[in-house]
């Protein structure tokens, strides 16, 4: 089996807490420069973790969306692979053009850091431990985390089922409630909440274990 | 040449950093009406032609310096 790549930026700050609760999950996570170039078909998909990649400077992924590495993340995505970006991670697919929309500030300003519950709006075989309609309670910790899409492509999204994830209680302001969109293919992932800071009893909620991805032939890069 | 690049979150569009300035000079200034934070960005190019400079200094714009889709941008060049 190809390990699991981990996209690290300078910034990145989730990144032993995704490379772990990856391993925990029973994948062979490793490390990927996000500075540096990579072999796209050495992997069996790719996470990138959340945090301030490049300090946020100029607009949150910004920076890191127009990095080496991302040039071959986004060969990895057009071959079909498997890409989950989490919270920041979200926010540089998006600035990358590889998912749609943008993250801007939440409204009222305020940074959100707290569980929140969310609704599975829309099953797909990749998370089959994430059923239609399943609530689960992970937690969220951002300014910038309010999506944001125009209305032609936020009706695309509804109506293709690319919106994965629902707040059930918005917490930023987000479009239409949403937490997590795929890309048209739905291959590429982006949620704000964190499944890596919650699997643990300890964790005060086991949820992101379902977040356990099962890859088909045509994610094989 | 060098060039500034004035950026302003999209006419219409949440501008939550302003709205929070706006009501704090209110206290202060009966007569504000309205504030929007941006951003402002200063870049050189080593390029003689004036319309070349001006169009890369453009393309920077709309491929990093600003996101299009929330985001307006004006060019202005400062210095020859």
């Amino acid at each position: 089996m190809k390990p699991i790549g981990v996209l690290t930026f300078p910034g990145t700050n989730c990144d032993e807490d995704v490379f772990k609760w990856a391993g925990h999950l029973g994948n062979e996570p490793k490390w990927i420069s996000g500075q540096d170039h990579f072999e796209p078909k050495d992997y069996e998909a790719l996470l990138i973790p959340g945090g301030f990649s490049y300090g946020d400077y100029l607009r949150c992924g910004a920076l890191a969306a127009r990095s080496p590495a991302m040039e071959d993340v986004r060969r990895f995505a057009q071959a079909g692979g498997f890409v989950l970006g989490i919270c920041n991670g979200f926010q540089i697919l998006c600035e990358s053009g590889l998912l749609p929309g943008a993250l801007v500030r939440n409204e009222g300003g305020l940074f959100r850091d707290d569980f929140v519950q969310l609704r599975v709006t829309n099953y797909f075989k990749i998370f089959p431990h994430l059923s239609d309609d399943k609530i689960v309670r992970i937690p969220i910790a951002h300014g910038e985390g309010r999506y944001t899409v125009d209305p032609q492509e936020l009706k695309k999204l509804q109506d293709e089922g690319q919106v994965w994830l629902s707040y059930a209680d918005n917490p930023n302001g987000s479009l239409g409630d949403i937490a997590g969109i795929s890309n048209e293919n739905k291959n590429v992932f982006g949620l704000m909440p964190h499944p890596e800071r919650a699997y643990q009893p300890w964790m005060d909620s086991e949820d992101g274990r379902f977040f356990q991805w099962k890859l088909s032939s045509k994610n094989i890069v | 040449m060098k060039f500034g690049v004035r950026i302003l979150p999209k006419k219409g569009f949440l501008d939550p950093q302003g709205r929070a300035v706006e009501a704090l000079l209110k206290e202060q200034h009966k007569t504000l009406n309205t504030v929007h934070v941006g951003k402002w960005i200063e870049v050189q190019v080593n390029e003689k032609d004036a319309v070349k400079a001006f169009k890369a200094v453009e393309q920077m714009a709309m491929e990093v310096l600003a996101n299009p889709m929330t985001e307006s941008f004006e060019v202005e060049k400062l210095e020859s």
